[in-house]
């Protein structure tokens, strides 16, 4: 299994590269007035409009991301957008390196975002499921 | 071979459906006309060409039944025989089987699959029961020969036949089985083709159609993205290729377009027949006219708008038009009409479906809104008839039960407002108490490219369709005024509501205080005429519509998205659809 690691606020996330459709850099995106919050707005992606989510206000951060990343996702079968601050690596782990969501960051995001903890060395990285996010 | 076959049994199905719908509506000619000679004639030219081409595909019942009436109708033709009530019935009947085959040819033509069992093979009955048993996991069985009853009994050598769905796969899985030998296709062989004269069109993939369609879209919006990088650059040359290019990218357009384009009879052919049985049913007179079925229209629009008029007609038959003892009480002609009008105005097609049945009181819809709760006390005496009408649309707010005692009509008013929404269309309502009603739908020719004006809010860009503006001006500032608590402004001795295009956006405006002109779009729409105060004018540009993508594609406010520009997305105004926001917010609150 790999797992692409982004931050959000200077904490460490990932999602399954499996997910992942490309990372693109822009901040060009047109908001979309009357949609949810969390939703940025749509960038035009080769002449098809993209949802792009915010994904600190998404799953409850204070702020926005202000940088240019932008990790394109494959969710419920469309192309979504997926704002963060920072992109990190690809780490290769097996499946069973998982764990389980400790108690101490739950309450903190919605429990049924997180697919699990990874643990590699000191750090620990928040694998988000990006199917359950909307 | 096989797949030969297959392309001329979707011919021969397409081209019957055609010719069943050129049946209908010539019997409806016939009633209004019996006997004449040129009607009976090209019913039996019909009846023939179908019974030829059954034939050769050996479709026997279909064959049988054109033969049949292909005979009777030559008795009438030769021998002046009178065509009665029963030979109408029975072509109506015949229409009906004919049809129901078709469906059957489209979902069962599956070939026999000829399982041959190894030589050596014990148990022979046994073995075909288990590999019947698999195919079943992963197909529909529709015969299998030897009957599996006489499998079971043992009756059976090393072959048998079983005619399945999804049949290719089937053959690979059987042929993978250990004790099988061989497995083939079989299929009734073509006896002969019918050849017919010239050329004059070819059947086209629609999806290869869309497809195409989305191209020269492109190619039409890059076009006038390099129109605006010649502006900016400029460069004789560089001018005149474009001209040209322009051009050419136009005429591709257009011919695009036309290549979509689908004649309404398609669908206004059925609703003779359908009013002719509904009010049978009902036990009630009621006759049809249909004007403007030659018009062309996008066929994805044909698709969508059928079911809504079906509903509509419906509605006219057994809500609208009274019973004829309760007409002929009312000094009416005991026969009631029902009225399907189709026609172009400017880049739209307006259809209207009219009957002079019982109307709708509009007193009862106002009562009704009012148990519901959606209009408050003191809103009852200062609503318009028109705004009292719209209710009628809301979702949920005529229901079956209720309506045919309260207002007559309406029943799911909401659903065919949905589809032709979805269409970026709209729809109107129009009904007097006894002397009856009219919808109007109005909606776009073509659903893909439309005409759009661009109007600006802060920084960002929306466009609104062409279609729901009806003037663009900038208004000074102290033609507003508060009326009743609602902004007013006065056009030419017309008073129209003013909305704050930024307020509806809950977005804060642009607009300086002190700018004495404000942008001003007159829309209208759906019985109603409004201002719509923007931040500023973009002008005009023609859009390719996109759908919104997942997940904002069920927010309120959008039919779609354009992209302009140097590239960014655009979000296109259902303004219909804005309006009903505020409505419900106005309630809300």
């Amino acid at each position: 299994m790999e797992i692409l690691s982004f931050t959000l606020s200077d904490k460490l996330f990932g999602i399954m590269v499996e997910n992942v459709k490309e990372i693109v850099e822009t901040s060009l995106t047109t908001p979309v007035p009357l949609a949810p919050k969390y939703v940025e707005g749509v960038m035009n992606l080769r002449g098809d409009p993209v949802a792009i989510i915010d994904l600190k206000q998404k799953i409850g951060f204070e702020g926005k991301s202000s940088s240019n990343y932008i990790i394109l996702c494959s969710i419920k079968g469309s192309v979504v957008g997926l704002r963060v601050d920072d992109i990190q690596d690809i780490h290769e782990i097996p499946e069973e390196t998982l764990k389980d969501v400790p108690t101490s960051i739950e309450g903190e995001i919605e429990s049924k975002y997180i697919k699990g903890i990874l643990q590699i060395g000191e750090d620990e990285y928040i694998v988000i499921d990006v199917d359950e996010l909307i | 071979m096989e797949e030969e076959r297959e392309e001329y049994i979707k011919l021969f199905e397409e081209e019957t459906r055609e010719y069943l719908n050129q049946l209908e509506s010539l019997m409806i000619d016939l009633e209004k006309e019996p006997g004449s000679e040129s009607i009976i004639s090209e019913i039996y030219r019909i009846f023939h060409t179908i019974k030829g081409m059954a034939a050769s595909l050996d479709y026997k019942e279909i064959e049988a039944i054109s033969h049949d009436l292909e005979e009777k109708l030559e008795e009438v033709k030769e021998y002046g025989e009178k065509l009665g009530r029963k030979i109408i019935d029975r072509i109506f009947s015949s229409i009906d089987k004919i049809e129901n085959l078709l469906d059957k040819i489209r979902n069962k033509e599956s070939p026999f699959l000829k399982i041959t069992l190894k030589d050596d093979v014990k148990l022979s009955a046994a073995r075909a029961a288990v590999i019947i048993k698999r195919i079943e996991t992963m197909s529909e069985i529709e015969e299998i020969k030897p009957t599996f009853e006489e499998i079971k009994s043992g009756n059976i050598k090393r072959t048998f036949r079983v005619r399945c769905s999804n049949y290719k796969k089937i053959k690979d899985l059987v042929d993978s089985m250990e004790e099988v030998e061989e497995v083939s296709i079989e299929r009734k062989e073509i006896k002969s083709r019918t050849l017919r004269g010239g050329i004059e069109g070819i059947r086209v993939n629609v999806e290869l159609l869309d497809h195409l369609q989305n191209l020269v879209g492109e190619l039409a919006v890059s076009s006038s993205r390099l129109s605006t990088i010649l502006k900016k650059f400029g460069g004789e040359k560089f001018r005149r290729v474009l001209e040209v290019h322009n051009r050419t990218v136009k005429e591709l357009q257009e011919i695009v377009s036309k290549m979509r384009l689908v004649s309404l009879s398609l669908i206004f052919n059925k609703f003779s027949r359908y009013v002719r049985d509904l009010s049978r049913e009902l036990g009630k007179k009621v006759t049809i006219d249909i004007f403007g079925s030659d018009i062309e229209v996008d066929r994805s629009l044909l698709e969508s708008i059928s079911d809504p008029l079906i509903h509509l007609i419906r509605n006219a038959v057994s809500h609208g038009i009274e019973s004829p003892r309760e007409r002929k009480k009312l000094n009416k002609s005991t026969t009631g009409k029902v009225t399907v009008s189709a026609k172009r105005v400017k880049g739209d097609i307006v259809i209207e479906v009219s009957d002079d049945g019982i109307g709708i009181d509009e007193k009862e819809v106002l009562l009704t809104a009012f148990k519901k709760g959606l209009v408050r006390d003191e809103e009852l005496e200062s609503l318009s008839k028109k705004e009292i009408l719209r209710f009628l649309f809301i979702p949920g707010f005529t229901t079956r039960g209720e309506v045919s005692k309260v207002s007559g009509r309406g029943v799911g008013l909401d659903v065919v407002k949905e589809a032709v929404r979805s269409v970026g269309g709209s729809v109107e309502l129009e009904t007097e108490k006894n002397k009856g009603t009219t919808v109007t739908i109005k909606m776009p020719l073509s659903m893909a490219i439309i005409k759009v004006y661009l109007v600006g809010l802060k920084k960002q860009l929306f466009a609104i369709p062409m279609r729901f503006v009806d003037e663009t001006l900038m208004i000074p500032k102290d033609s507003l005024s508060y009326l009743m608590g609602r902004e007013m402004m006065l056009l030419r001795k017309e008073v129209l509501p003013v909305y704050r295009f930024s307020n509806i956006m809950e977005e804060n405006s642009y607009q300086e205080e002190n700018h004495s002109f404000l942008p001003c779009v007159v829309v209208e729409m759906e019985n109603e005429r409004f201002a719509l105060i923007v931040d500023s004018f973009r002008g005009s540009a023609d859009a390719v519509v996109k759908p919104l993508p997942f997940p904002i594609n069920n927010i309120n406010g959008y039919t779609g998205i354009t992209i302009i520009g140097k590239g960014e997305p655009c979000l296109i105004l259902d303004l219909p659809g804005l309006k009903y926001r505020r409505r419900y917010e106005n309630t809300g609150s």
